[in-house]
């Protein structure tokens, strides 16, 4: 059920922004768009009933732009409109986590779609103020004002459910944060499986879901028609949970847990930059910022045990990582140029980007104890602190750097001749051995010593006398440099056919295959 | 170091085939081709916007409510907005003689007479640089595709980029139709709610990367809105490191978490080494079977190797923790 109250004129904005963001919209109004607006009776032209494309598509019919209403003798104009009526639901099946997955349904009042658009057309200024699903989960709100043909400032808040499960049943206390216990009644890796079947028959159902908020602020500036300035801000938070796992053992052993991950996101992001255009050549620079933080480092959760068989040393706990703060920067630079003496263009990019993360390690183990084992014991307390660490914290770091060029000349109708070249040169500097200074020994726990406990040539510590002591002791740089290069001479046969010679050269160089 | 050349076979090959289709085609001319202009172009002159009105008054109307239409018409900043409609269709002399002249004016729809090429070379006389650096030799541009065919600034259809269609997505889909039908199987991201559209990953006007993405990389699109898996982790997993498509479909999938098939499968096309990842799974080892094993439950592999997009534990060298 649905009002309107007022007319509306559309969206339309002084120039387009960096990247076009959308009108704010969800799921009952995925395009932004208003229900009000009536089509045009004599639709885009009186020439043509049903214009097309050039390849044939029917565009559009065009709606009746209200003009608004004058507001006093200032030169302004008014018009808006808001949608708002009540959600019900009703039927089987409502809290299924597939229909509620991107949209809130919930029952309640809304105020779906509103626009207010001021404007005033002898200067070219105007505001725009529109929302959509006010006080919901998928609610989107943006502001907009400037001048048209000179400056665009925009604020917006957008936000966007994920809904992942709505009957999640889940053992442990403490979900959403990064320390989950178990209920009264178990024992932290001395469960048994007739207790945590008395423990679930007092737990309800649960609803896992994050939630992603963005807002940011962004002004565009035409210094001239031939120059562009633009800067931009935003701020993302996700916050919930979803569905994870852990375990202690290999998956035909037991010990394996169906746990819930806290999910405390913030992505700060900025980006800024200058565009340049004449008849002749084009120029771009741009510098893009990305910083993730993760309120949460780790997820820490209590073993309800569930062996299939008696274990020598069943980890109460277990830690694991989440994912780590990390800063990432590029700087773009794109030129082009048109080359009219070969009726032909020019274009050449460079981006170097740079992605650093350093933040602290975490033990290699969370457990107590002692790993009686095959090849000696393992004294846990000689790996439960960051003394065990050959480092304390990452210094993992990712380069990328690419340039690309091309060239194309159309020497004669319906013929084009293209070389293109691209480089990638991809420098992974991340370097971590795992190397215990406490013990001398290269390594780790596996699975907080609950592996070692049953197959101790997976306890995670590589001994060199033992035959088939596979341990990873040291991180692998993955990267790969990319040379390509081509030659391509097109001909057109139609609209719809064109014939290509192409001749593509191609180099990879992998570093640890 | 870098890898060895292409085999030469191909070469040969593809070389063969253009010169048979050569002698196909030899004599032919390329269809979409202007005939050479009869007149020349000093005899075409501007007649003002006042002189279009008088047939044309409902696409003015239209276009006056317009973000051209509102510069042009009421506050041009230059000489060539003043020309108002003859800024983008030139010169209309001709055609105000001889409506029906196919060549009398630039026209922008289906059936125009004006190469695409020209037709694209009046929008990009403004509109150059900026997004569209890339154009020249794109996907788009090299088969042919007019800004007309995406874009429509006789009226304003969409609430941004003055397009054909309502949306920028109703817009792509209008010809990606496979895409249009991915993102409607059950695992997709929230595009068809309206939360994120096409050109949050890609530029239809030309990119670095073969889809025309607006970062270098599948990966760097991916983590404009994923940052947390950017990393860079102590312990990386490669098939992450390389492309995330290399497990993800992004624009839709039956399967869980836009995967490109279920796990443990998807784990098994790499992992096919003896031991526990490679174990034969049969029906018995179901949630509901005799002997269930975790690797066909839940999240499957991922129930161990939680961190599998890389992890930053000391011990997470097999992503477990």
């Amino acid at each position: 059920m649905a009002c309107g109250l007022a007319g509306v004129a559309p969206a339309a904005l002084a120039q387009q922004p960096e990247a076009m963001s959308g009108p704010p919209a969800n799921q009952l109004n995925p395009g932004g768009a208003s229900p009000f607006l009536k089509l045009a009776p004599d639709g885009l032209s009186l020439a043509s009933a049903v214009p097309r494309t050039p390849w044939g598509l029917a565009y559009a019919l065009p709606r009746l732009t209200p003009e608004g209403r004058a507001i006093g003798k200032s030169g302004w104009l008014f018009s808006g409109f808001a949608e708002a009526g009540f959600i019900g639901q009703f039927g089987r099946n409502t809290d299924a986590a597939s229909f509620r997955e991107y949209g809130d349904f919930s029952e309640a009042p809304t105020l779906n779609r509103f626009i207010l658009n001021f404007s005033r057309p002898k200067s070219g200024d105007y505001f725009i103020a529109e929302g959509i699903g006010a006080g919901r989960d998928d609610q989107a709100f943006q502001l907009r004002a400037g001048r048209r043909g000179k400056f665009d400032v925009r604020a917006f808040f957008n936000s966007t459910p994920h809904v992942f499960s709505t009957n999640a049943r889940v053992l442990w206390n403490g979900a959403g944060s990064g320390n989950l216990t178990l209920p009264a009644g178990l024992t932290p890796g001395a469960s048994t499986g007739d207790q945590v079947k008395a423990a679930f028959t007092t737990i309800g159902e649960s609803k896992l879901a994050v939630k992603r908020e963005k807002a940011g602020l962004g002004l565009t500036y035409d210094y001239s028609t031939a120059t562009r300035l633009f800067v931009k801000f935003s701020n993302e938070w996700r916050r919930g949970s979803r569905p994870f796992g852990g375990a202690f053992t290999y998956p035909t052993l037991g010990q394996v847990t169906e746990t819930v991950e806290p999910i405390d996101y913030k992505t700060y992001e900025i980006s800024a930059g200058i565009r340049y255009h004449d008849s002749r050549q084009q120029a771009n620079l741009t510098y893009s910022g990305s910083f993730f933080r993760n309120d949460i480092e780790s997820l820490t959760w209590e073993n309800p045990g569930l062996s299939g068989f008696p274990v020598s040393f069943s980890p109460p706990r277990g830690r694991t990582a989440l994912a780590p703060d990390n800063n990432y920067h590029r700087l773009r630079g794109d030129y082009a140029a048109a080359l009219p003496a070969i009726k032909g263009n020019f274009s050449a990019n460079a981006v170097y980007s740079r992605a650093r993360q350093n933040s602290r390690l975490l033990a290699p183990t969370i457990s107590n104890g002692r790993l009686d084992g095959l090849f000696g014991a393992i004294d846990l307390a000689l790996w439960n602190t960051t003394a065990a660490l050959s480092r304390k914290t990452a210094e993992a770091g990712f380069d990328t750097l690419l340039f690309k060029s091309r060239l194309t000349s159309a020497p004669a109708r319906g013929w084009r001749l293209t070389a293109d070249f691209r480089f990638t040169d991809q420098n992974n500097r991340t370097d971590y051995t795992a190397l215990n200074p406490l013990t001398g020994e290269y390594g780790y726990i596996a699975l907080d010593g609950g592996l070692g406990a049953i197959i101790p040539k997976r306890d995670g510590i590589f001994r060199p006398a033992v035959p088939g002591s596979r341990v990873r002791i040291r991180n692998v740089p993955f990267a790969t440099d990319t040379l390509e290069a081509g030659v391509a001479i097109d001909y057109r046969l139609s609209r719809a056919a064109r014939l290509r010679l192409e001749y593509r050269h191609q180099e990879k160089d992998v570093a640890f295959r | 170091m870098l890898g060895e050349a292409a085999p030469a076979g191909n070469i040969v090959g593809r070389l063969a085939i253009f010169v048979i289709a050569l002698l196909a085609i030899s004599g032919n001319p390329a269809v979409g081709q202007t005939a050479p202009d009869s007149n020349p172009p000093e005899s075409r002159t501007y007649v003002g916007p006042a002189v279009c009105d008088d047939c044309h008054q409902t696409a003015i109307d239209n276009f006056a409510h317009s973000i051209h239409g509102e510069l042009f018409l009421k506050r041009p900043r230059n000489d060539s907005e003043a020309l108002g409609c003859e800024a983008c269709h030139g010169p209309a002399s001709l055609h105000v003689e001889d409506p029906a002249r196919a060549d009398g004016i630039i026209r922008f729809t289906h059936g125009s007479a004006t190469p695409v090429a020209k037709m694209n070379a009046q929008c990009l006389g403004c509109h150059g640089g900026g997004e569209h650096i890339n154009w020249q030799s794109s996907v788009h541009e090299s088969e042919d595709l007019a800004c007309s065919d995406c874009h429509n600034p006789m009226a304003t259809l969409s609430a941004r980029g003055l397009l054909a269609r309502e949306t920028v997505n109703d817009t792509c889909f209008s010809c990606h139709r496979e895409q249009r039908s991915e993102f409607r199987r059950r695992s997709h991201m929230p595009l068809l709610e309206g939360k994120i559209s096409c050109t949050d990953c890609h530029n239809p006007h030309g990119g670095l990367s073969e889809p025309m993405l607006r970062t270098t990389s599948v990966n760097e699109t991916c983590f404009t809105c994923h940052a947390e898996k950017r990393g860079p982790f102590l312990f990386e997993h490669a098939p992450v490191t390389e492309s995330c498509l290399n497990c993800h479909a992004p624009h839709g999938s039956n399967h869980e978490k836009l995967l490109i098939t279920a796990r443990p499968v998807l784990c098994q096309q790499c992992h096919t080494m003896i031991g526990h990842m490679n174990d034969p799974l049969v029906r018995a080892q179901l949630a509901s079977g005799a002997f269930p094993d975790a690797r066909l439950i839940g999240r499957s592999c991922q129930n161990c190797h939680v961190a599998i997009h890389g992890s930053n534990h000391p011990s997470g060298a097999k992503f477990h923790r």
